[in-house]
């Protein structure tokens, strides 16, 4: 609870600073229609060659660019801009005034930086998957919408500890951009992960982005069960406890020093 | 002459004190060449499955696979940093120092830029040639010294088209401070329509048409279309005239945005 209130100082802060730079507000704004146009339209390319990519059909694939936009919004509202901006914070020295802080520093790093904007992505998404639902006239029960909410749960936890854990190199190394190694995962999860073949298992269970959107979207369409997202409830727990032990390890190696 | 010569002598200075500096972040430079991989091998893929599945793609999927390998390279080799670095200096207050330094900043980002071309190059060269030989085994293109000659023109071509229009992005930060939304539009254009997300022969026409015009073709998509053959001499005669066009006119437009921008900008940071 207490961390939620600490939460929405970050929130409120975010909306002050937003309001000051106003063109800036516009252009991202502007920016969220044309990515999402240019995304509908480089999606849906393929599919005037083929009625079928590695399975999935047009609107399936289109309801997964919904959860994609879903889950990667929600990600930048909570904790993206926050984590990308650690190895800035290692590298100058500035991680000190953090982990005075008397909230956990992990936490702190992560959701400083609350990028509200982006709930605009989250309702593209939603927009996305309602028109969708509608079109395909999917019969959505209870447990499949539960199946749905707690895969993007898990999927949005996962990644949080994935791009911790490779910012959170920046102990040991310096000026690396460590963000542009983890980015290109998230990107992955436009598609349908079935399109790796048989490597697409890693994707379900070794590094799970699949339940960012692939496993939403299956749950709804029928593909998956859904208690794959009870299951991925472990793997989110099993990924936080790396994500946290990795930092507490990591933040041994902080010398406080800029570089 | 001699202003010419003691401008190439401070870029010559910058790129060395910048190759030094990559000798320190060496780890950089391999999480730079495995991100900028990462992303091609994900259209790739896509699109490999999608002509192993269709009979009317107009490119097989050997030929995607090589059109992706060489656009990884290539945005590498014409990337430059200077919208990035710049707009956020600008934004912190930390552009002064271009203002008091006898030189300007031209010639420090073009040093500096060089200094990240020259080292990615010689991390990749092994891996292209490689590639390359490969491509060409299979008989996907027929490289010619003519060809490379016309690489390289059109690669030279390429970096300034992209410093230019990078050094007039970046010094609207003059005037609106925040670019990170500009920032993001324009990452989106230059992906989509400089070929990096989609092979542009594989975009619908009208938009294949809108890209011939645009500065983006022309710093990733046309340099690979002119070493891989796959346009006639008139059109990489075109190509060229284009590119030069666009360095004019983004050139000038950087002096008026710098004049009448520099009026507005604070120097205190924000």
């Amino acid at each position: 609870m207490r961390k939620i209130k600490v939460w929405i100082q970050f929130v409120v802060l975010y909306l002050k600073q937003f309001a000051v730079y106003r063109f800036d507000m516009l252009f991202r704004l502007f920016s969220m229609i044309l990515m999402t146009g240019i995304m509908y339209v480089v999606l849906t390319l393929p599919y005037e060659h083929v009625d079928e990519i590695a399975g999935w059909k047009k609107n399936e694939a289109i309801l997964i660019l919904g959860f994609y936009y879903i889950s990667n919004g929600l990600a930048w509202v909570l904790y993206r801009t926050g984590i990308s901006n650690l190895e800035s914070k290692i590298n100058s020295g500035s991680l000190d005034e953090v982990l005075l802080r008397p909230v956990g520093s992990s936490f702190y790093v992560s959701y400083l930086e609350a990028d509200v904007s982006r709930i605009s992505d989250v309702l593209v998404g939603v927009v996305f998957v309602g028109i969708n639902i509608g079109g395909m006239n999917l019969t959505v029960g209870v447990l499949e919408v539960f199946g749905v909410v707690l895969s993007l749960v898990v999927g949005v936890s996962i990644v949080k500890c994935i791009f911790l854990m490779v910012n959170s190199l920046a102990f040991w190394t310096t000026e690396t951009y460590l963000d542009h190694v983890a980015s290109p995962l998230v990107v992955l999860t436009k598609y349908p992960v079935d399109l790796w073949g048989k490597s697409k298992e890693i994707f379900y269970w070794g590094i799970p982005m699949a339940f960012l959107s692939t496993v939403p979207a299956a749950i709804l369409v029928g593909k998956l069960e859904w208690w794959y997202g009870i299951v991925g409830i472990g793997l989110a727990l099993m990924w936080n406890v790396f994500a946290e032990t990795f930092w507490r390890f990591g933040l041994r190696f902080y010398s406080g020093a800029s570089r | 002459m001699g202003k010419i010569v003691i401008e190439l002598k401070y870029i010559w200075s910058v790129f060395l004190l910048k190759l030094d500096m990559w000798s320190v972040y060496r780890l950089k430079l391999i999480v730079w060449i495995i991100s900028g991989i990462l992303e091609p091998i994900i259209w790739s893929v896509l699109w490999y499955v999608t002509a192993q599945e269709s009979a009317d793609l107009v490119m097989s999927g050997a030929e995607i696979l090589s059109y992706y390998l060489l656009t990884a390279l290539m945005n590498r080799i014409t990337r430059s940093w200077t919208f990035d670095t710049l707009r956020k200096e600008i934004r912190e207050g930390r552009y002064t120092k271009y203002l008091l330094w006898p030189k300007g900043i031209i010639g420090f980002r073009i040093g500096a830029d060089w200094s990240d071309r020259v080292v990615t190059l010689a991390a990749l060269l092994p891996f292209w040639f490689i590639w390359l030989f490969i491509l060409q085994s299979k008989g996907l293109f027929e490289v010619t010294i003519s060809n490379i000659g016309l690489f390289f023109v059109a690669v030279i071509l390429a970096t300034f088209v992209r410093f230019y229009l990078d050094m007039f992005l970046a010094h609207l930060a003059l005037f609106w401070v925040k670019l990170d939304g500009l920032s993001t539009v324009y990452w989106s254009a230059y992906r989509l329509f400089g070929g990096i997300t989609v092979p542009l022969v594989l975009l619908p026409a009208w938009a294949f048409g809108i890209t011939k015009i645009m500065p983006f073709r022309y710093v990733v998509s046309f340099p690979i279309e002119v070493f891989q053959g796959l346009i006639s001499n008139e059109e990489i005669i075109r190509g060229f005239i284009i590119c030069m066009a666009w360095i004019i006119v983004e050139y000038a437009a950087l002096q008026v945005v710098f004049r009448v921008g520099i009026k507005n900008y604070e120097s205190v940071g924000a």
